[in-house]
């Protein structure tokens, strides 16, 4: 039995490449008690004044490897229970990330609710970010991706939906991306895997079109421009319904997909004073039309993309036609990866506005 | 030679029952019906409960037929002396098997999940250790023991994957029908060996306060049983997915380890998992060890069973700590199942036929 006092919990991994192309480098962030006391109950710790998080990084083939490493060098027993966020550099996930997954699929310590992400460059740049928001950057990342209900433009997962997504699509799934700068991380924006294997990014816009497709939006604003073409209007998204359904089977699929959305008018450049028009239910319909068009346009990019460019199917077509025909998925499984690209889909979306604020 | 003492009730019956079928193989369920039937494991599981039922018929059609008597007792009768010797002692290798496979299991996912570090053969002793202060005591306080701890461990396992619901998808469960006939079977069967502890029965017999109603109790046994199994097995699929389901050992543990209640209230229910499993894996190793222990017994109609319970204890040890990883583990525990089969299946129905065909019955109580 290790006493909490003789443990260090990891709040974030990242692993970057290193020159040995079968070893990783293994990042940690390790959050230190007493340092953390002492900033908030104002000097009642030590006299160390140094930063709250330390890092270490260690060479290693996988991530138990690594821990084992460190054995040598901290006299404290490491903890993954509490880790928080897992970053992958763009080129381990580009090199095909399976066996250094492995780890966090087979060994039960380790957090199956922590986040995992995939970020633009070097991990080591996420490891060294200095929120200035909150003092302990792994609870800094993690309530970003908590954010569901403020943006549609990232991938929101934990280490758990991410294996079940790998699992079950044979090593295809969307991941969420993280984007570092010196004091704060961005996380729009996801990465495109196909068969284990990092091949691109989705950029925000993209990645909130494949969230509408697989109703999983839940907030976050729509700017589309303002009828007449005298400005923009804000939409602020309350919630989403997505509905999918084949169309024609034969020779290739056609689906036909269906998007309700509700929603608020956060700001339009009609109505701004008494003498303007009033925001009338003519009005209103036609600002709904115009919205929908909006999602529809950028429900539509991210299909392009997905089709077009990376030719992976990770709109869960596939999973479509397997749960509601899986006499055609018997005939399309084989070639689904040439067949996905050809698939056309269409796009209906209907929005309906709730809400218009308090002015009139 | 029986006092009144050792004699139990209905509702302790059922319990007994349930509890000795619940046991940690419950974890790897899902990981089952998934490999054979994909979307349609839950299927496997309602076909598996007829077939239950049926055997569960079966094992209580004998003992309405001999209403007292022991199984060893009935069945030299039936099939003579020898066979019915030999019948015995494959039965007390069967429940020796029996009860060290699932403490092995228990240690395993123990050792899996909460204490990394501590040595195997530790929590197997200390948990064989609880189990004979127990059965000491006879078969009615055991059956006491399962009956205390009934409600104890199936409201908290309903309660606890129901906090997993929101994070559910139910088509998950689609398509439906959509396996093979001939794998299906294979399943259902296969799904079948998971109610093993039924046979029990063989040896409960003599103990019953109403022998009379050993139709109403099976009938309860077992459909609580499968409406456990099903619920388990919806749950993990849906929460899961059941490609990840066919990949993780226990995959009714791993998803409580996914649970996140809204509002964080409940994030790391693995403690409670572990102590209901506890209670799950003790209560089965009860029944089976005492089931080893009276068969012995009875077999060799000693004055009393308890000097039995210390013969076999390390047998039970030495079995328990045999596999030397988990997929040997796993392996023996599919021989014991087999073992089930033979013995609560293809045994009593022999006995049964032949003592229909020879018109012989015990003297009606």
């Amino acid at each position: 039995m290790v006493e909490i006092d003789r443990r260090l919990f990891v709040g974030l991994v990242g692993i970057d490449v290193s020159s040995d192309p079968n070893k990783y480098t293994f990042h940690f962030s390790i959050p230190i008690a007493r340092e953390i006391m002492g900033g908030e109950g104002g000097g009642g710790g030590g006299g160390v004044g140094g930063e709250s998080v330390s890092q270490i990084t260690t060479e290693a083939y996988s991530l138990t490897d690594a821990a084992r490493n460190l054995a040598l060098r901290i006299n404290r027993d490491i903890y993954f229970e509490h880790m928080r966020v897992v970053v992958f550099s763009e080129d381990v996930a580009r090199r095909g990330f399976e066996n250094v997954l492995n780890d966090f699929a087979r060994q039960p310590e380790l957090n199956r609710r922590s986040r995992i992400a995939i970020c633009e460059g070097k991990a080591e740049k996420v490891m060294q970010v200095k929120p200035w928001v909150e003092k302990l950057k792994a609870e800094y990342m993690e309530s970003l991706y908590a954010a569901r209900a403020k943006s549609g433009k990232f991938i929101e997962m934990d280490l758990g939906d991410f294996f079940r997504n790998l699992y079950s699509q044979n090593g295809n799934t969307l991941v969420s991306k993280i984007c570092p700068d010196s004091t704060e991380v961005n996380i729009g924006g996801a990465g495109v895997i196909k068969d284990f294997k990092f091949i691109g990014w989705l950029n925000e816009e993209e990645t909130q079109g494949v969230n509408f497709f697989l109703g999983k939006v839940r907030g976050g604003e729509i700017v589309a421009e303002d009828i007449g073409g005298t400005g923009t209007v804000t939409f602020t998204i309350l919630g989403e319904k997505a509905q999918l359904s084949l169309k024609k089977a034969e020779p290739i699929p056609e689906f036909d997909f269906k998007a309700y959305v509700t929603g608020d008018i956060a700001s339009t450049s009609h109505a701004v004073t008494y003498d303007h028009d009033k925001l009338g239910t003519k009005y209103i319909e036609e600002l709904e039309k115009v919205i929908s068009e909006e999602i529809k346009a950028q429900i539509l990019k991210g299909i392009k993309r997905l089709q077009e460019d990376y030719r992976v199917d990770l709109l869960k077509l596939n999973e479509h036609l397997k749960k509601y025909r899986p006499d055609l998925w018997k005939i399309y499984e084989e070639d689904w990866e040439d067949i996905f690209p050809q698939v056309s889909i269409e796009v209906d979306v209907k929005t309906s506005i709730k809400n218009v604020g308090i002015l009139r | 030679m029986l006092t009144n003492n050792d004699l139990i009730t209905v509702p302790q019956a059922v319990a007994l029952i349930i509890m000795t079928v619940l046991e940690v193989g419950l974890l790897s369920l899902p990981r089952e019906v998934a490999t054979y039937a994909e979307s349609d494991g839950w299927i496997l599981v309602i076909i598996a409960w007829l077939l239950a039922f049926i055997c569960s018929l079966v094992l209580s059609t004998l003992i309405r037929r001999f209403p007292g008597e022991t199984f060893i007792e009935y069945s030299q009768k039936v099939i003579g002396k020898f066979l019915s010797f030999a019948i015995g002692v494959v039965l007390i290798i069967y429940f020796t098997l029996a009860t060290a496979i699932i403490i092995r299991t228990f240690a395993e996912v123990t050792n899996a999940f909460m204490l990394p570090n501590t040595p195997r053969e530790f929590i197997i002793i200390a948990q064989m250790l609880l189990t004979i202060y127990l059965i000491r005591h006879g078969i009615e306080p055991t059956a006491r023991i399962a009956e205390i701890l009934f409600p104890l461990l199936i409201v908290p396992i309903f309660a606890m994957y129901m906090i997993a619901l929101p994070k559910a998808d139910f088509t998950e469960l689609l398509p439906v029908f959509n396996t093979p006939i001939k794998s299906m079977a294979v399943g259902s069967l296969y799904t079948m060996l998971n109610f093993f502890g039924l046979e029990i029965l063989l040896i409960l017999g003599p103990y019953l306060k109403r022998p009379d109603k050993i139709y109403w109790t099976m009938f309860v046994s077992v459909g609580v049983i499968a409406l456990i199994f099903l619920f388990i097995v919806i749950i993990t699929f849906s929460v899961l997915g059941v490609q990840p389901a066919k990949q993780f050992i226990w995959p009714g543990m791993t998803i409580i380890r996914m649970i996140t209640a809204p509002g964080r209230v409940f994030e790391r229910l693995d403690a409670l998992a572990m102590a209901l499993w506890t209670i799950a894996s003790f209560t089965a190793s009860n029944s089976m060890y005492l089931a080893g222990a009276l068969t012995c017994f009875h077999l060799t109609k000693a004055r009393e069973f308890k000097f039995f319970i210390t013969i076999l204890f390390p047998w039970v040890y030495f079995l328990a700590s045999l596999p030397p990883n988990f997929v040997a583990t796993e392996e023996l525990r599919h021989i014991v199942r087999l073992g089930s089969v033979s013995v609560g299946i293809a045994v009593p129905i022999i006995v049964l036929l032949l003592s229909i065909i020879m018109k012989k019955k015990g003297e009606t109580a």
